[in-house]
């Protein structure tokens, strides 16, 4: 109802006055949300900001489940008017993907107002209004605020109303690490894969098998071994990596370091780690895989799951359980049907588990040196009718050098 | 009075202030490549590199140059990974053109996949080049659009060949040294221009701008030396003639002492 009247007023000004009101918007600055940044550097702060070079505006905010979100508003009075006008948030909403609303609290209510001390020819700074009652789980959407500068009680000075809409992203926990600063691209793409979910473990799962679908990167097995996302200085290649779109390729260090990039933008704290096999034949690390289906292949497809000779492989350590989203496994350790990447399994899970005849996990065995043709470049002709054995992993945290 | 209006916010990126990459490279313009980013970055531990990053439409490629130096030591565990025996690669040379290295050691493709990737390190100097092919779904696989493998893995050649040169280059001069002090560092050094030394020697030069190689022809020999690589074909044979050539303002410079010794 409100609404319809201010709309009423707006049009009954418009066609009235012909003149642009002597209030004009400047500066919108919120609180206690995350800074954030995309591709092309950090976001504006204050989110929206007026000057003589123009218009600076974060094109999206960011907020945990649990966080404390406030907003300021900055108009200038272009005017010999001055005075005491009112300033108030009459709603603020969250509109969804599917086109609903979430309405969102004001200070505790629907809407809130305060007293604002309105300067003749200058800049004025609302209260600021605490915003509140998202939905506590990872979510994104519309961000809807209206408000109003009520100047009834100073005669002569025309008053202003505005609806200012962000992006609105709600996330785990606030972004932690290389994401302090979060990536607007990988907010939203966790956002997409863990959407609704509230419980960590979940997430990871969420994102591990969001990764791994994507149809972003692309391991071609055997054909590529050095990693594609680094530079001399190992550091990962974030910008040049985002702005290349489609489908590229990327080994288990490239996806490993990616996902946790991505467990760290919901603020999940996590480590690449990376699993050395034991030395063996010949003191080489070497060993044949399991039967997997890398990344950017079809897990549904039996013909795409092929041994693959490694002496590491990079995965996400996170509350002491495994993520990898480089590659499927046809079962799960409990020897189910699960044609799915490992997430939040146990470092054995994931390395190697005996069952007798069959085994689980990673690692198949050591390659054996017969089946070594040739060291430059490697060849080999695997025995796949040799038995599996145990192997054990030697783990220690990947370290890069930061992201470009 | 009151008015009521609606504002989408406008996305305006913000450009965070960082500094321009400190070299250049030219790309013909018939390669569609178009430059999308520019860097130089100093790290915590006071590594640098520079970087230039291009996007071709026409394919949905894209095409990284990266210089850099290194100032800290590489890890135990990428030391371990990259001189396994097995994986290790170094100072491969079977996927480039012109079947010569680059710098000391380094990677080079090993086939024709879904990207290709160069690794040239000279000491604590590196250049880097990587081309990323973008793909589409063939039987729940990816297929990669690389058909024009073949020419983009010459156009990568020359980038790194190049590359290598500004990477010795700043590790003479220093990081994002003139041309100037480029060539007053190599001639400390004991380099001298290769072409003119050959000419001395009677040979002729004919010159492969992709390859980045030079053919010096005198009676039956044919030598053949290739920029930043330090390896160089005698007829047929390959040689290595212990260091460097160094791509500069458009010549060849290089130590002689044991490049003497080829010439019949």
């Amino acid at each position: 109802m409100l609404r319809a009247s201010l709309c009423f007023f707006v049009l009954a000004w418009s066609l009235v006055a012909h003149a642009l009101p002597p209030i004009s918007a400047r500066d919108v600055d919120f609180t206690g949300n995350h800074p954030m940044r995309n591709v092309d550097g950090p976001y504006a702060d204050p989110e929206v900001t007026w000057s003589s070079s123009g218009t600076e505006a974060a094109p999206a905010i960011s907020i945990d489940i649990d966080g404390n979100l406030s907003v300021k508003f900055e108009h200038y009075n272009n005017s010999d008017k001055s005075g005491t006008g009112v300033f108030q948030v009459y709603f603020a909403e969250l509109l969804l993907p599917d086109s609903t609303t979430v309405p969102l609290q004001v200070n505790g209510n629907s809407g809130a107002s305060a007293s604002v001390s309105i300067p003749a020819y200058g800049s004025f700074w609302s209260p600021n209004f605490q915003i509140s009652g998202w939905d506590p789980w990872i979510h994104g959407g519309q961000l809807r605020i209206g408000y109003l500068v009520d100047t009834t009680g100073i005669p002569g000075l025309v008053g202003y109303g505005m609806t200012r809409e962000w992006r609105f992203l709600v996330n785990l926990e606030p972004p932690v690490g290389h994401m302090a600063t979060v990536w607007h691209e990988l907010l939203e793409e966790t956002t997409a894969y863990a959407w609704g979910e509230d419980d960590p473990t979940q997430a990871g799962k969420d994102l591990t098998f969001g990764l791994y679908y994507a149809q972003r990167f692309a391991y071609p097995g055997q054909e590529n071994l050095t990693s594609n996302w680094f530079d001399e200085s190992n550091s990962f290649k974030l910008s040049t990596l985002l702005r290349t779109s489609g489908w590229v390729t990327g080994n288990c260090y490239d996806v490993a370091v990616y996902l946790h990039l991505l467990f760290e933008s919901q603020g999940l704290s996590n480590e690449p780690l990376l699993r050395l096999c034991q030395r063996g034949p010949y003191d080489l690390r070497a060993f044949l895989s399991n039967d997997i289906c890398p990344i950017g292949s079809d897990s549904t497809i039996p013909s795409n799951y092929n041994p693959i000779a490694w002496t590491n492989h990079c995965v996400v350590l996170f509350d002491g359980k495994i993520f990898d989203a480089c590659l499927a496994l046809q079962k799960a350790p409990d020897l189910s049907g699960y044609w799915n990447p490992p997430a939040s399994w146990t470092s054995t899970q994931h390395w190697y588990v005996d069952h007798g005849q069959e085994f689980t996990g990673v690692a198949k065995r050591f390659i054996q040196p017969s089946e070594i043709i040739s060291f430059d470049p490697p060849q080999f002709n695997f025995d796949l009718h040799l038995p599996h054995e145990m192997t054990q992993s030697e783990d220690t945290t990947f370290i890069f050098g930061g992201i470009l | 009075m009151t008015a009521l209006l609606s504002l989408t916010t406008i996305f305006l990126s913000y450009n965070q202030a960082q500094s321009e990459c400190k070299f250049n490279l030219f790309i013909p313009a018939e390669r569609g490549f178009v430059l999308d980013l520019s860097r130089h970055h100093i790290d915590q531990l006071s590594n640098e590199i520079s970087y230039l990053f291009f996007l071709r439409s026409s394919s949905k490629s894209s095409l990284s140059v990266d210089v850099g130096l290194r100032r800290s030591p590489r890890s135990k565990q990428t030391i371990e990974i990259e001189s396994d025996p097995l994986f290790g690669y170094l100072n491969d040379r079977r996927g480039l053109p012109s079947k010569l290295s680059i710098g000391l050691e380094g990677w080079t493709p090993r086939g024709v996949s879904g990207s290709m990737k160069v690794v040239a390190r000279f000491e604590n100097a590196s250049a880097q080049v990587t081309l990323h092919y973008t793909a589409h779904k063939e039987k729940g696989k990816p297929r990669f659009n690389n058909e024009t493998w073949d020419e983009d893995i010459a156009l990568v050649e020359s980038l790194a060949r190049q590359a290598m040169s500004i990477a010795v280059r700043w590790k003479l001069a220093g990081v994002g040294s003139s041309i100037d002090a480029g060539r007053e560092s190599l001639i400390e050094r004991g380099y001298v221009r290769l072409g003119p030394w050959m000419t001395s020697k009677g040979f002729t030069v004919t010159w492969d701008p992709m390859k980045r190689m030079a053919t010096f022809t005198k009676g039956n020999q044919t030598i053949k030396l290739a920029e930043g690589s330090r390896e160089g074909f005698d007829g047929s044979v390959r040689k290595d003639h212990g260091s460097l050539i160094v791509g500069l303002n458009g010549e060849l410079w290089a130590k002689t002492s044991q490049l003497s010794s080829w010439i019949n």
